[in-house]
């Protein structure tokens, strides 16, 4: 802890706790492949 | 500030990382030796003693560093468990993988921490970004690798196996935990039923570590 920091404590009371959900979301579904917009051809010159 | 009791009612979740093992007497309760400390061991729900300077009546004390320590999160948590790691592996020179039981496969907890709590943990430097000490811990969640102790196989079975340790606390009757893989599964090793140790320590069991994103 540092030097100078306030120290905080507390009391915490007991109870029941949430049940762990990992943060990260697995996909289920590759993501989307960006629509490519056809490229217009050069008109002739 | 994090712990704010006017606005807190619930336990304060914390992550940790310990070592895990049960006793032949009793093969369905899980117990945990710290990471440091080791002499000190706990339940899955206990409550903390002072071993170094007695605060047994006030233990975390604020002058000490006593106390379930655990950190706000898992990411943290993760970052202290592979730095750990990478401090035994270097020690030991136990980098091969036929040495690799002796070092990893360390388990992960989700504690509950409740009772006295005092921000900052052992390790932290800075209160306001590190986890806490408390008086009172109940763990929720044991987190096991999911590569197996010995190889870089999938883990099947977790069992309890007899294991040279750093310390000579594990002599005796404890039988640390270990995730192994089908290969290396040996009639040495005692199995265990994660069901039967989920129910017994009203805990949930996970294999791999938690992500952090």
């Amino acid at each position: 802890m540092g030097i100078g920091n306030p120290v905080r404590e507390t009391e915490v009371p007991d109870g029941p706790s949430p049940a762990y959900t990992p943060r990260r979301s697995v996909p289920t579904s590759p993501p989307a492949k960006p629509s490519r917009q056809p490229v217009p051809e050069k008109a002739p010159s | 500030m994090k712990t704010n009791t006017s606005v807190r009612n619930v336990p304060i979740i914390g992550w940790k990382v310990a070592h895990s093992y049960v006793r032949l007497a009793d093969l369905s309760v899980i117990r945990f030796s710290p990471m440091s400390f080791r002499n000190t061991t706990y339940g899955i729900e206990d409550k903390a003693l002072c071993h170094g300077h007695k605060h047994v009546a006030s233990a975390p004390h604020l002058h000490c560093v006593c106390g379930f320590n655990a950190w706000d999160d898992e990411a943290t948590s993760l970052r202290y468990m592979f730095a750990v790691q990478r401090v035994h592996e270097e020690r030991l020179q136990t980098s091969s993988p036929e040495l690799r039981e002796r070092v990893a496969n360390w388990t992960m907890l989700r504690v509950a921490l409740f009772g006295h709590v005092i921000e900052g943990t052992l390790s932290a430097t800075n209160i306001d970004d590190f986890g806490y000490r408390s008086s009172n811990q109940r763990v929720l969640d044991i987190f096991f690798e999911d590569r197996c102790a010995m190889c870089e196989n999938k883990t099947t079975q977790l069992v309890a196996l007899e294991t040279e340790s750093f310390s000579p606390f594990f002599a005796g009757d404890c039988r640390r935990l270990r995730p192994l893989c089908t290969m290396h599964l040996n009639e040495t090793h005692i199995t265990l039923d994660l069901a039967t140790l989920e129910k017994r320590n009203n805990v949930k069991i996970h294999w791999g570590y938690p992500t952090s994103e």
